[in-house]
C-alpha cells in the first residue's frame, strides 16, 4: 500500500531595527537595517524588505545597498525594486556556494526618501528566502516604522507684505508668502502666527482669509483666528481642498482688510509658520523668525494753533493742540520744528497738557527744533493733547507762518510714530512798536 | 510548524488490507525534510516498532514491527520524534 502527503511549514521569525541617517521629512538619505535571522538560507537565497508606502525610492540602483557585519555574504548585493509592494529584494548574497547562516547583519540602503510628514510610518516587513524563489520564505518579521522630524522652512523663501506701510493704518491687508519645499497634501493645513503689534479684528478675520497659489487669483479659504499672550494664531484649515502643494509652489496666505499696522516704524515680530498634513502631523515650520516693518509715519491731526500775542516780534507763548493715533509712552520723544520766521530761545520752556493736566516737560532746542523728552505720562492714542512753548519770538512782519513740523518717535529716537507738517492760519496783526521815537523840531 | 524546528510528526494511515507484523513500513521523506538522529517511532495500539531494526538512511525511514501476528484493516498512527521541519515555507514534495 502507498500513500502520499506533503506538508508546509510556516516562516520563522526575525527581528531588527531601522534607522535613518537624516531624519528630516522628505530628506533623501540612507536607512540602516540591523537584522537578526533565525535560519540559514542557501547561497542563492534572498532578503526582501517591504517598505511602508510613505517611503519612496529616490534612485533605484541595482547596487543600492551595502551589507556589513555579515558572515558568508557579499558586501554589495543586487537590488531589485518592486513598485507593487514597495519593496527591495536583495539577491546574489553570496559569491560562493556556501549557505548563509543565521546571523545579525546590517543592510544600509541608500537613496530612501523619508516620509512626507512626522507621522510614524507603519512597520517594515523583512523576509528571507531559501532560494531565488520568493515562494521559499524562511524567516519573516516586522521592523518598527520610523518617525521623521519636522523640516525647517527656509526663511529666505518667505515674504511678508501689506497693502499699507503707514504706521497705525487700519483695514490693512497682510500677505504672507512662502515657497513650499516639503509638499502639503490635499487636506493639509497651515498655521500662521503674527506678533501682537499688528492688531487684527478677530471677529471678522474668518471671513477675510484668502489663499493665492503661485500667481493665481486669491480665493477665499476657511480660517480661524485666536490670540495668546504673545501672538495672533491663524489656522488656515483647508487651504488645499483639491490640489496638493508640490515643491516649488508659492503659497500666499492673505488676511484682507483686517489689520491695523504697528504703531511705529520699528520692526515687529516674530512670525511663525507651520504646515501640517491632513492627519494632523506637522511637516515643516519656521518658528519665531522674521520681522516686518512699516516705513511711513502716520500723520497727526492738528486741532488748533494758538499764541498769546499776534504782535510782530513779540516774545510770546505758542500752543499746538493735536492728536495722534498711536499711544505715546512716557519715554517717547516729541520733536517740534518751528517755522524759520519765528525765533525760539534756549530758555524757552515746554509743557504738555493732557486730560486737563498741564505738566512742564524737559525739552532742548537745536536750531528751530525742540526735542521733548520724558513725557509726564502716557498719551493714549486718539486723545487730544497740547504742547506749549514759551519765549518764542513772533515774526517781524505780517507774513503768514509756514508750517510746523511735528514728529513723534520711540525712546531711542530710532523709529517714528507720526510725522507731519501743519498748516495754520496764524499771522501777525499788530505792528511792533518802535523802541524809541525822536522828534527833531526845527522852527521855521 | 516553523521552518527548521524539531517536531514530532504523526502519520495517520488507514490500511485497506490485513497486514502481517512481518511486513514493514517505508516512509520516504521529501527533500528538505529530515529526521534528526532518529530515535523512536510509535505505532498506535499495542503493536510497537522495533527500534533496533528500524533504519533511517537517505531520507528513507524503514520501520519494522515487533510481535507476531496480523493487523486487520484499520487506522494506524505512526508517531516519529525528532522530525525537522522543512527549511522554507515552500510546500514539500510528498511523503
Amino acid at each position: 500500500m502507498i500513500s502520499f502527503q506533503s506538508i508546509t511549514a510556516i516562516a520563522g521569525s526575525l527581528v531588527g531595527t531601522a534607522s535613518m541617517a537624516t531624519t528630516t521629512v522628505n530628506a533623501v538619505n540612507s536607512y540602516a537595517f540591523t537584522i537578526t535571522t533565525s535560519d540559514l538560507i542557501t547561497s542563492a537565497g534572498q532578503i526582501k524588505i517591504t517598505f511602508p508606502s510613505a517611503l519612496t525610492f529616490a534612485n533605484q540602483s541595482s547596487s543600492c545597498a551595502v551589507i556589513t557585519n555579515m558572515t558568508n555574504m557579499v558586501s554589495i548585493p543586487t537590488c531589485t525594486f518592486s513598485s507593487i509592494d514597495n519593496s527591495i529584494t536583495f539577491s546574489n548574497l553570496n559569491s560562493s556556494t556556501s549557505n548563509i547562516p543565521s546571523q545579525t547583519m546590517t543592510i544600509t540602503v541608500n537613496n530612501i526618501q523619508n516620509p512626507p510628514s512626522t507621522a510614524t510610518t507603519p512597520n517594515f516587513i523583512v523576509s528571507t528566502y531559501y532560494t531565488s524563489s520568493l515562494s521559499t520564505m524562511v524567516d519573516t518579521g516586522p521592523i518598527s516604522g520610523v518617525t521623521a522630524t519636522v523640516a525647517t522652512i527656509d526663511y529666505t523663501k518667505v515674504v511678508i507684505s501689506s497693502s499699507s506701510l503707514i504706521t497705525s493704518d487700519t483695514a490693512v491687508t497682510y500677505y504672507f508668502s512662502f515657497v513650499v519645499a516639503n509638499p502639503i497634501s490635499v487636506g493639509g493645513y497651515i498655521v500662521l502666527s503674527y506678533p501682537l503689534n499688528i492688531v487684527f479684528g478677530l471677529s471678522t478675520v474668518s471671513s477675510n482669509c484668502q489663499i493665492m497659489i503661485n500667481s493665481g487669483t486669491p480665493l477665499s479659504t476657511p480660517c480661524s483666528g485666536s490670540s495668546s499672550s504673545s501672538s495672533y494664531i491663524f489656522n488656515y484649515s483647508n487651504p488645499l481642498p483639491s490640489t496638493a502643494a508640490t515643491v516649488g509652489t508659492n503659497i500666499t496666505l492673505i488676511i484682507a482688510n483686517s489689520a491695523t499696522n504697528p504703531p511705529s516704524t520699528q520692526q515687529v515680530g516674530p512670525f511663525s509658520l507651520q504646515t501640517y498634513s491632513s492627519d494632523g502631523t506637522i511637516i515643516a515650520n519656521l518658528l519665531n523668525s522674521l520681522s516686518y516693518q512699516v516705513t511711513t509715519p502716520n500723520s497727526f491731526t492738528f486741532n488748533q494753533f494758538s499764541r498769546l500775542s499776534n504782535q510782530n516780534a513779540a516774545i510770546t507763548t505758542y500752543t499746538i493742540t493735536l492728536t495722534q493715533i498711536a499711544t505715546l509712552q512716557p519715554s517717547d520723544l516729541l520733536f517740534v520744528t518751528f517755522p524759520s520766521s519765528l525765533v525760539p530761545y534756549s530758555n524757552s520752556s515746554c509743557s504738555i497738557t493732557y486730560m486737563n493736566i498741564t505738566s512742564v516737560v524737559t525739552c532742548g532746542l537745536t536750531n528751530y527744533t525742540f526735542k521733548i523728552v520724558s513725557l509726564s505720562s502716557s498719551i493714549i492714542g486718539g486723545n487730544i493733547f497740547s504742547i506749549t512753548f514759551t519765549n518764542i519770538k513772533n515774526p517781524l512782519s505780517y507774513s503768514p507762518l509756514t508750517g510746523f513740523l511735528v514728529a513723534s518717535r520711540t525712546a531711542t529716537n530710532a523709529y517714528a510714530y507720526s510725522s507731519s507738517t501743519s498748516t495754520n492760519s496764524l499771522s501777525d496783526s499788530v505792528p511792533s512798536l518802535f523802541k524809541s521815537v525822536t522828534y527833531l523840531y526845527s522852527p521855521q | 510548524m516553523i521552518v527548521n524546528q524539531p517536531y514530532t510528526i504523526k502519520f495517520e494511515i488507514t490500511t485497506l488490507d490485513i497486514i502481517s507484523t512481518n511486513d514493514y513500513f517505508v516512509i520516504n521523506f521529501p527533500t528538505g525534510t529530515t529526521i534528526n538522529s532518529f530515535a523512536t517511532a510509535a505505532l498506535g495500539g499495542t503493536t510497537g516498532f522495533n527500534s533496533a531494526t528500524s533504519t533511517y538512511f537517505n531520507q528513507v525511514l524503514t520501520l519494522y514491527m515487533i510481535s507476531a501476528g496480523t493487523l486487520s484493516p484499520q487506522t494506524i498512527f505512526i508517531t516519529i520524534t525528532n522530525f525537522i521541519a522543512p527549511p522554507s515555507t515552500l510546500t514539500t514534495g510528498n511523503f
